[in-house]
């Protein structure tokens, strides 16, 4: 394998760390908001199930990344190296801002400017672009959705019962296997992106046919990245997740969490890469909504909101612009 | 219908009828999301307008 390569092979894993360490304090911002884990055991807890997820699903979205974003004839090491660099930097910016954008659509926003620059318009996927364009007002909507309806059926169950303690307990317990469930689900989904650019290097390469599906090294480096990242896990960003945008009590956390997991894994089964933080913004947002709306920090939820606009047409500029320097220098 | 939830959630209806043509594949998905949205709208609206009411018969009895 040529040493170009296996450079944005090192760098896609590089990206699937940040995007651990950038998204899955989302994880794990409910159970420390609610007290169930110290924030040590709780990336510890997440960590783990992002890296088992690669156990329940399978390479559907690592398939779309690597072939319904950009044509596979524009997509040559430079182009997804550019492409990588453009989505870690704006990655490393948000983040720096503390803003719970979506690694994900900086992926897609770098690749598809890394490529346009390149090869103009038509090189790019309408109908993947469509479909993940659609589900970046979709997934969060569902995740709100779920979580609102959950907490009505939770509260309908639970209102008669007068001991609040040990209601609270089973709830906190309940947060356990949510928050796991979520980070399958992150694991899952976030994963598979890194996967599909290490998916598109090697096809570009010449190493596997354009038919070939993620192997198994690639799968088990992928899932390890991201769980590292996890380990190693983004505070700033878990403030404004837990503790920002609406109060959360353990039942609420058990809604948000368990939405967020149902909406990323039939994410994940119909091959569309979506946000995690996105996904469970929407489902704080529903549980916060089913108290009043003024539960709802509506000015950190609009933060949130322009953060996510911005995030695909931002990380296209600055590939863009790495992928002149790379094409100048090459 | 001042309950600006039932706003909120007519308005989440829209947008995910809005996106349901770029992904006509899953028409059955954004139907259903829409349809609760709607229900969530209603029903905030009807329990706000319930609320409205009985609170303008008590002042009504309190003053009459």
């Amino acid at each position: 394998m040529e040493i170009g390569a296996i450079i944005v092979i090192l760098v896609a894993l590089a990206f699937d760390f940040t995007n651990g360490f950038h998204d899955a304090a989302n994880s794990i911002a409910t159970v420390v908001s609610t007290r169930v884990l110290s924030p040590r055991y709780a990336v510890m807890w997440a960590a783990f199930f992002n890296f088992v997820a690669f156990l329940i699903f399978s390479t559907h979205v690592a398939n779309t990344i690597a072939k319904d974003v950009v044509a596979q004839s524009a997509l040559t090491v430079g182009v997804i190296f550019a492409g990588l660099l453009g989505a870690i930097a704006w990655n490393l910016l948000t983040f720096w801002l503390g803003l719970p954008t979506s690694s994900s659509h900086a992926l897609v926003g770098g690749m598809a400017g890394a490529a346009v620059v390149r090869g103009g318009f038509d090189v790019l996927i309408s109908e993947g672009l469509a479909t993940i364009g659609a589900f970046i007002v979709l997934s969060p909507l569902i995740g709100l959705a779920l979580a609102l309806l959950l907490t009505v059926i939770i509260q309908w169950l639970f209102h008669r019962n007068k001991d609040i303690d040990r209601l609270n307990k089973g709830f906190r317990r309940g947060q356990l296997a949510s928050a796991a469930a979520f980070s399958l689900g992150h694991g899952g989904n976030d994963a598979q992106k890194t996967m599909g650019i290490i998916l598109a290097v090697l096809i570009a390469v010449g190493n596997l046919p354009a038919d070939a599906e993620v192997p198994l090294w690639v799968v088990l480096s992928a899932h390890t990245a991201i769980a590292l990242g996890t380990l190693f896990g983004g505070w700033r960003i878990v403030k404004t997740m837990g503790f920002k945008l609406t109060k959360l009590q353990p039942s609420g956390g058990v809604a948000a969490e368990t939405a967020a997991a149902a909406t990323l894994f039939f994410a994940s089964a119909q091959g569309i890469p979506v946000s995690t933080t996105h996904t469970i913004t929407g489902a704080i947002v529903g549980v916060g909504a089913s108290r009043r709306m003024s539960a709802v920090r509506w000015r950190v939820a609009g933060r949130v909101l322009w953060a996510w606009i911005f995030t695909i047409p931002g990380a296209a500029i600055v590939a863009g612009i790495f992928s002149l320097i790379v094409q100048a220098l090459a | 219908m001042s309950d600006r939830r039932a706003y909120f959630f007519l308005a989440a209806a829209l947008a995910v009828l809005a996106v349901q043509g770029l992904v006509p594949q899953y028409r059955w998905l954004t139907l259903s999301v829409a349809a609760l949205y709607l229900v969530f709208a209603l029903a905030f609206a009807t329990a706000n307008l319930s609320a409205r009411r009985a609170s303008i018969k008590k002042r009504q009895s309190l003053g009459g």
